[in-house]
């Protein structure tokens, strides 16, 4: 309301100085946002030229076409690439939100001159490069002498051979070749990485609630859980949603993480492929780039929908309340 | 009861903060050791004699199959065990600029080894225009979108959200297309031009313009300032907000790995890209000298983010308490 008073109050001259505030962030954009972008979109519609080749009969190539479209469904490598991106984004959702508001509630319990240090180790994940978690976690994941088997897995094998008695030694779980344990690699590998950063912003949303609201709670006799689903919670929603758009968005642009933590590929039996490497494959590997621009354009509406969903439960249950 | 919940709460956190730092620990630990050590995830100082036995004969039993092969290669490493006591060599190799670095247990030739100068002065330089860009263009339009209403401002937001929704890695195929048009391969503005273009920021400064007071527009206003001039009065007070932003952008074009890889050639590279390419050479070659690199890689954004911490911190709470 107050920007819409004092736009009606400027003369002509002024308003157009705040155009040129304006036109750097739009000419940019236009440059290296748009004209890609409706490129991409252009190219996604026609076929290509190998694919053409390759059914040598002729047909003109200008036409507009959807195929590539329908060739995503047919794709059983988009199919994979699609569910894996969807699968490593849901679940390393529902570990990292949780677990990331239960940290940020110990931060606020710890002591003043202590928190900012504990915040700062549990941040440190997210200030590495993801380059620098493939190199870490290789040696986490390693078959033989990964900190993982070592650690947990092989005095777990013990436990369970020594109630069975009988078994053939440890065997090692080989998390980045193993097909069934290259998902949960790479999700363990993004809840360490999100956990802390996202708790730092839940910790900041904390310690912006009046402390009258904790006052009032203690006082109507409320328990620490009351407490955090009556005052915390609510205070905390936009946050909490604002956090799940910034980890879906993540999820599906992630590219970096899995490209090193799988040497460049999609893993053994692409049980790895996400759809941003699945594009990068097909357009400098096999170097089809219609569909490449397909692939990658095929996204945005699930986006769209997805964080739209995110949005209306949201402010549904603001509504409810 | 205050301080018993106190305690609680540090004793519960200072495992997991253990595990989110071990790794770090224990990569710049790692840049002093032999390969063999670092194989060993669980030990984190590097010791002299980095080879125990009692491990070659749990791992003989755990593989009975490929016993004759580990016999073979203990035997190989066993009379090697002597040399193997590392320096800060692996750093050294990095920075040193002569041909073969040759070290007590370390010969590295150049030819094998990235550029690690350029890589990281390329980092830097991109990094840091691409958040200065980033933060100016933002930091402007925000105001605009913060202070004032005008036609076509619903739609042109709409376009910045969208931004958002497809962003860089969603379009850098024609993305990279378009910038070889422009004449920019191999250049690194390929990199930071299209760095500077993040809906984020926009929505991030107009809601931080939007908290500042409209009487001190007014003010400056009735002093007979221009708009732009007003826009440069307000700027101070936004200050944790710029550095914030301009420490996510740095952060983020830090890290950024794809679009490098398209534009850039190898004697050109960044950081990250040069780590990789060195992850996945040859076995042989010194996993000490990767560690060392890695341990170069975090430090910057470490530093920048204990620097900023207050602002940082200040300036997310403001964004959310209102």
């Amino acid at each position: 309301m107050k920007g819409l008073g004092v736009s009606a109050r400027l003369a002509s001259p002024y308003r157009s100085s705040l155009g040129w505030l304006l036109l750097p962030f739009f000419t940019s954009l236009i440059l290296f946002w748009l004209i890609p972008l409706s490129t991409g979109l252009k190219r996604s519609l026609h076929e290509d030229p190998a694919a053409i080749a390759a059914h040598s009969t002729g047909a003109p190539a200008s036409g507009l076409t959807l195929k590539n479209y329908r060739d995503l469904w047919a794709d059983s490598q988009y199919r994979k690439a699609f569910a894996n991106t969807l699968v490593y984004g849901t679940s390393s959702i529902l570990i990292i939100i949780p677990l990331a508001f239960f940290l940020a509630h110990l931060l606020q319990l710890s002591h003043r001159s202590l928190r900012s240090l504990l915040t700062f180790g549990l941040v440190l994940p997210a200030l590495a490069p993801p380059v620098i978690l493939g190199i870490l976690f290789l040696m986490v994941f390693h078959g033989r002498f990964g900190l993982l088997n070592t650690l947990c897995v092989y005095p777990l094998q013990q436990a369970l051979q020594m109630l069975q008695d009988g078994g053939a030694g440890p065997v090692p779980i080989h998390w980045l070749k193993d097909p069934a344990f290259i998902m949960p690699a790479m999700i363990l590998q993004g809840v360490w990485r999100w956990t802390g950063f996202i708790a730092l912003f839940f910790l900041c949303g904390l310690e912006a609630i009046p402390k009258t609201y904790y006052e009032a709670a203690r006082l109507e006799g409320a328990s620490w859980l009351q407490t955090i689903r009556l005052v915390s919670f609510p205070y905390l929603k936009p946050v909490i949603v604002f956090a799940i758009v910034y980890l879906l968005i993540d999820a599906f642009a992630m590219f970096s993480g899995a490209y090193a933590l799988l040497g460049g590929s999609g893993g053994t039996d692409n049980a790895g492929l996400l759809l941003v490497s699945y594009a990068y494959f097909t357009g400098f590997k096999f170097h089809e780039p219609a569909y490449a621009s397909a692939i990658s354009l095929s996204v945005v509406p699930l986006m769209l929908v997805v964080i739209g969903i995110v949005l209306i439960i949201a402010s549904r249950r603001e509504a409810k309340a | 009861m205050k301080t018993r919940s106190e305690l609680w709460a540090t004793l519960v956190l200072i495992p997991i903060v253990l595990l989110a730092v071990y790794p770090f620990v224990w990569m710049f630990f790692s840049s002093f050791k032999s390969n063999n050590e670092i194989y060993k995830p669980t030990q984190l100082l590097p010791q002299e004699h980095s080879f125990d036995l009692q491990y070659v004969d749990q791992l003989l039993s755990w593989h009975k199959d490929e016993a004759d092969l580990l016999k073979a290669q203990a035997a190989a490493i066993r009379s090697r065990t002597q040399s193997l006591a590392y320096d800060s060599e692996a750093f050294a190799a990095l920075i040193e600029q002569a041909d073969v670095i040759e070290g007590q247990a370390l010969a590295v030739k150049r030819d094998d080894l990235f550029d690690f100068r350029t890589a990281f002065c390329n980092s830097l330089l991109i990094a840091v225009l691409q958040a200065f860009g980033a933060v100016v263009l933002c930091a402007c339009a925000g105001f605009v979108f913060g202070k004032y209403s005008f036609k076509g401002k619903t739609c042109l937001l709409g376009v910045a959200l969208l931004t958002i929704l497809i962003p860089r890695q969603v379009i850098a195929l024609p993305l990279s297309e378009w910038l070889i048009q422009l004449q920019l391969y191999d250049s690194l503005w390929a990199i930071i031009l299209p760095g500077t273009v993040t809906g984020i920021g926009l929505l991030f400064f107009a809601k931080m313009f939007r908290q500042v007071p409209e009487e001190l527009l007014e003010v400056a206003r009735t002093e007979g300032a221009s708009e732009l001039r007003v826009f440069f009065t307000v700027l101070p007070l936004v200050k944790s907000s710029l550095l914030t932003f301009a420490f996510i952008q740095f952060t983020m074009a830090w890290h950024e790995h794809l679009m490098p890889l398209l534009m850039l050639e190898s004697d050109n590279e960044t950081l990250p890209l040069a780590l990789s390419s060195l992850l996945s050479s040859s076995l042989r070659f010194p996993r000490a000298v990767v560690m060392a690199g890695g341990f170069f890689m975090i430090v910057p954004t470490i530093l920048l983010f204990i620097f900023l911490y207050r602002q940082i911190k200040s300036s997310l709470s403001e964004l959310i308490l209102h």
